[in-house]
């Protein structure tokens, strides 16, 4: 058993709504990069509609992946994490079976989470598909933090906001049911009528008529940790556009969101997408590298990596 | 209970603190309108038309408070309670002539620590400490409310002449840290036993250290 096995890690999931925005490519890269910070991280590829992941790690062979998880012809996830071209880097590839989505119940979903959360590594890198589905959600909830990738065109902030605001639901949800509030799921259905109600009046309502399971649901939600990305920016107003939307979603969602960074937009991460070779390799000294790589070092500080010596277990 | 957005105070509303310059509070108002404005991308899909005029509505209105420096004199008492870390932003108390911990919890045991920084036990045959070179005696000319706080330390660094630069050059401190050791930036300190172990660091590079007394890196020597 490795010496991370038993241990909380360091969970990153890079996830947002709408395709194109990079969530893959930060994935790969960031990976990549915290392999070098920090040592052995595994990159998952739960893009259950598209998986390429693969692809931009510059993998090649096939293997077993997370379709032969789904289906129980693997018992432990650990089992299909390949070696990649990077030292301190395995993959879990995403399965191409179009079967892998039906396959993925709410019980295997469950075994999913918590085999990600027990695999013996000092991180995981989740790249999370496009959309809003319930398991994309229940994956970049798994995270602490979760990673929002956005780039500077409305449709992909409007896409972001759905995403936020159908996981800040889904917590809600989890929370009104254990703690038992009434008539939650009858007040969220009413209130989804209006589109145009943000999450902020939600809420107000909500703690004035429930009182302190409605604090407990405020609380619930400022605890739920998400970074933002800004991908593909252009011009200095594109570097603003990330502290907007950390204030609206502050304000409006009551998430408790921070900007992770601003990558540049670099016409030649096409390029290495066609020489199947990770851009932070090719260009470590790019503006794009140097954002993902301090990137990596942020979400690597506040995660820190816990020695053997240093845990209690070891100790006893 | 969630306040409503009418109820934040401005500078909630703007991000800032109370103590915000003129510069970022025009800084932070042109974010906002650029954040919430009908064109800006940010609050695209986001928010509604009402909410988001209403935010417009109430940042201009901060801004225009905030931007008078009679108005935001008379608003920023009103906002007070609401920001306690403007209430108090050291664990002592400096207005008396004597060193008073205030709020400082008892496992920090602050008043030994700074005790042992700042009033080393004197010579042996020194007599009431009236020594009248070295930095002994520039101590017995210390204010006793100024002891090394921050401010003290600027002080001294001025008066030599020294830049933060010089001082970061020869002692490894940062000038961007000896800045908030200087202010007593307690955010970027996280705690009150960090910023007495680098005002303690500060206050040796400057030669004013408890243990040596000399033998400071400056030759030259502070006065009064």
């Amino acid at each position: 058993m490795s010496e991370y096995s038993k241990h909380p890690k360091a969970i990153w999931a890079i996830g947002g709504g709408k395709g194109g925005t990079g969530k893959t490519f930060l994935s790969a890269n960031l990976a990549i990069a915290l392999s070098v910070e920090r040592g052995d991280i595994v990159a998952v590829d739960a893009d259950l509609g598209g998986p390429n992941l693969h692809t931009l790690l510059g993998v090649r062979e096939n293997g077993q992946d997370l379709g032969d998880f789904v289906r129980n012809e693997v018992t432990r996830l650990e089992d299909i994490a390949l070696p990649t071209s990077f030292p301190g880097l395995r993959l879990i590839r995403g399965s191409e079976n179009t079967l892998f989505l039906a396959n993925l119940n709410h019980y295997r979903k469950l075994k999913l989470i918590r085999q990600i959360k027990s695999l013996p590594t000092s991180g995981v890198v989740i790249d999370l598909g496009t959309g809003s589905a319930y398991n994309t959600l229940d994956l970049f909830m798994t995270a602490s933090p979760g990673v929002l990738v956005v780039t500077p065109e409305p449709t992909a902030i409007e896409n972001a906001y759905l995403f936020l605001k159908s996981c800040a639901l889904r917590v809600l949800k989890a929370y009104a049911r254990y703690f038992g509030i009434r008539d939650f799921d009858q007040k969220m259905s009413q209130w989804l009528e209006y589109p145009s109600a943000t999450l902020r009046k939600f809420m107000e309502i909500l703690s004035a008529g429930e009182g302190s399971a409605g604090q407990v649901l405020t609380a619930a939600l400022n605890n739920f940790k998400v970074y933002l990305v800004v991908n593909k920016a252009r011009d200095r107003k594109d570097v603003h556009l990330g502290r907007s939307i950390v204030d609206v979603v502050r304000k409006y969602f009551l998430i408790d969101m921070d900007l992770l960074g601003t990558v540049p937009q670099d016409e030649r991460v096409n390029w290495s997408l066609k020489k199947f070779s990770p851009f932070i390799f090719e260009h470590p000294e790019s503006e794009v590298s140097r954002a993902i790589q301090s990137m990596a070092e942020r979400l690597s500080l506040e995660s820190p990596l816990i020695k053997p010596e240093e845990r209690p277990s070891s100790q006893a | 209970m969630i306040r409503k957005i009418e109820e934040m105070d401005f500078y909630e509303l703007l991000n800032m603190p109370l103590d915000a310059s003129p510069k970022d509070i025009e800084n932070a108002y042109l974010l906002a309108v650029a954040t919430y404005h009908r064109e800006g991308l940010a609050s695209y899909g986001g928010l509604g038309d009402v909410d988001r005029r209403l935010m417009l509505d109430k940042v201009e209105e901060a801004f225009q408070t905030l931007r008078d420096p009679e108005k935001k004199k008379a608003y920023d008492p009103l906002v007070l309670p609401g920001h306690p870390e403007f209430q108090q932003r050291a664990y002592f108390r400096r207005s008396t002539s004597r060193l008073e911990i205030e709020d400082a919890s008892e496992e920090e045991r602050l008043w030994d620590k700074i005790k042992a920084v700042l009033s080393p036990p004197r010579h042996r045959g020194d007599g009431h400490g009236h020594r009248k070179n070295g930095d002994e005696w520039e101590r017995e000319r210390l204010p006793q409310d100024f002891y090394y706080y921050g401010d003290y330390l600027k002080k001294v660094r001025e008066k030599r002449g020294l830049s933060r630069e010089d001082i970061a050059e020869r002692c490894g401190i940062s000038p961007a840290r000896l800045e908030s050791l200087e202010e007593e930036s307690f955010p970027s300190l996280s705690h009150g036993e960090e910023l007495l172990e680098g005002l303690k660091r500060y206050a040796k590079c400057l030669g004013l250290d408890s243990e040596k007394g000399r033998g400071s890196p400056f030759s030259d020597r502070f006065t009064e």
